[in-house]
């Protein structure tokens, strides 16, 4: 006999995701969940990024490794609360692990999570954690033909951060051939410039994070 | 390596549709799988084939795996535009490439074959053949 189905295979993470999102929209919270390959230096640029944002809102921060509380313990040290999801294998995170870790950053309402996903540019696209927006970094020693690669990410993703600008000297990186790829999988996308390094660019992507605070927080306010 | 979590989240939900339906064996279970979820079809099967084992009704359960593409609508002329090659992602009516996923982004449980047990399935086989 044949039975028709018809269901989401992602159904229980995505009405997980979605008690968040709505959860988060109550309070006004920007959700970022970060997503790279490992290595991109995703640590790194959050790392200035917190410098940029302290006194400016109130941010708390999960990040999410197979193995090691390292990257919590490189974050811990600008102010914000920190949470090391350990996944012990799990190549991403799902939304059951951030609603059981959001208690240890988010005690009394955030203006800002930010979530630094598990390195690897496939797995964690597919799992809504109930974001606002999903950005993807890539790095100039990466090559710049990943968005043809992986083109689900850059789908999904809201903004894309080239990182490591400040190597291209020492490269053969095509700058202006990763703009175009990345505007053909999705041309309405924002993408980013920067060097964790020497600070290029850091400025406007702190604004750029800034001013979607501030756009959700607003939306929060008038409702 | 998602496909781990994918297969498993698979079988168990076969399993409890296939309990539902008072079946006493799933023969075969049709997967429709979006080009966005960046699965690799043999290590899905692969995954598929030794989870089902854990299963009562899964055990001998044939997986067929259909690619499905991407729906999205086109921002600027609001068409439905359906897509498999997201290399090129662009509108077949305006030839815009300013699009906004809509569906087929996941993966999706179609249908299955089952075998019931005719003594405990009374109403719920007169919707079958």
């Amino acid at each position: 006999m044949k039975v028709e189905v018809q269901k989401n295979v992602m159904q229980a993470n995505n009405e997980l995701a979605a008690v968040l999102r709505d959860k988060w929209e109550k309070s006004g919270t920007t959700v970022l969940n970060i997503i790279s390959s490992p290595g991109s230096g995703k640590t790194t640029l959050l790392e200035r990024t917190l410098e940029r944002l302290q006194g400016k809102v109130k941010a708390g921060i999960l990040v999410g490794d197979i193995q090691t509380e390292n990257d919590a313990m490189r974050l811990s040290k600008y102010g914000f609360p920190v949470k090391q999801i350990i996944t012990s294998g799990t190549c991403h995170l799902e939304a059951h692990m951030i609603e059981k870790h959001l208690p240890d950053v988010d005690a009394d309402g955030l203006d800002l999570l930010i979530i630094e996903n598990v390195g690897n540019l496939v797995c964690p696209s597919s799992y809504d954690l109930g974001e606002d927006l999903k950005v993807v970094a890539l790095s100039v020693t990466e090559g710049e033909d990943k968005p043809l690669k992986y083109p689900g990410i850059f789908r999904r993703a809201k903004a894309a951060v080239i990182t490591k600008v400040d190597l291209l000297p020492f490269l053969d990186f095509d700058m202006t051939a990763v703009r175009e790829y990345v505007h053909t999988i999705n041309p309405d996308i924002h993408l980013v410039e920067l060097s964790s390094k020497n600070g290029e660019g850091m400025d406007a992507w702190v604004n750029w994070l800034l001013q979607k605070v501030d756009e959700k927080k607003k939306v929060n306010l008038s409702r | 390596m998602h496909e781990l979590s994918i297969a498993d989240q698979i079988v168990s939900m076969v399993e409890l549709e296939a309990k539902e339906a008072h079946a006493v064996k799933v023969s075969s279970v049709t997967i429709d799988v979006s080009v966005l979820m960046e699965v690799e079809e043999d290590n899905l099967q692969f995954c598929l084939n030794t989870l089902k084992k854990e299963y009562s009704l899964t055990a001998e359960t044939i997986f067929i795996y259909r690619e499905v593409p991407v729906e999205f609508e086109c921002l600027s002329c609001g068409e439905k535009v359906i897509i498999s090659d997201l290399t090129a992602p662009v509108c077949q009516e305006c030839g815009s490439s300013s699009l906004d996923i809509r569906g087929g982004d996941s993966i999706y449980i179609a249908e299955m074959e089952v075998e019931i047990d005719e003594s405990r399935s009374t109403e719920k086989c007169d919707a079958g053949e």
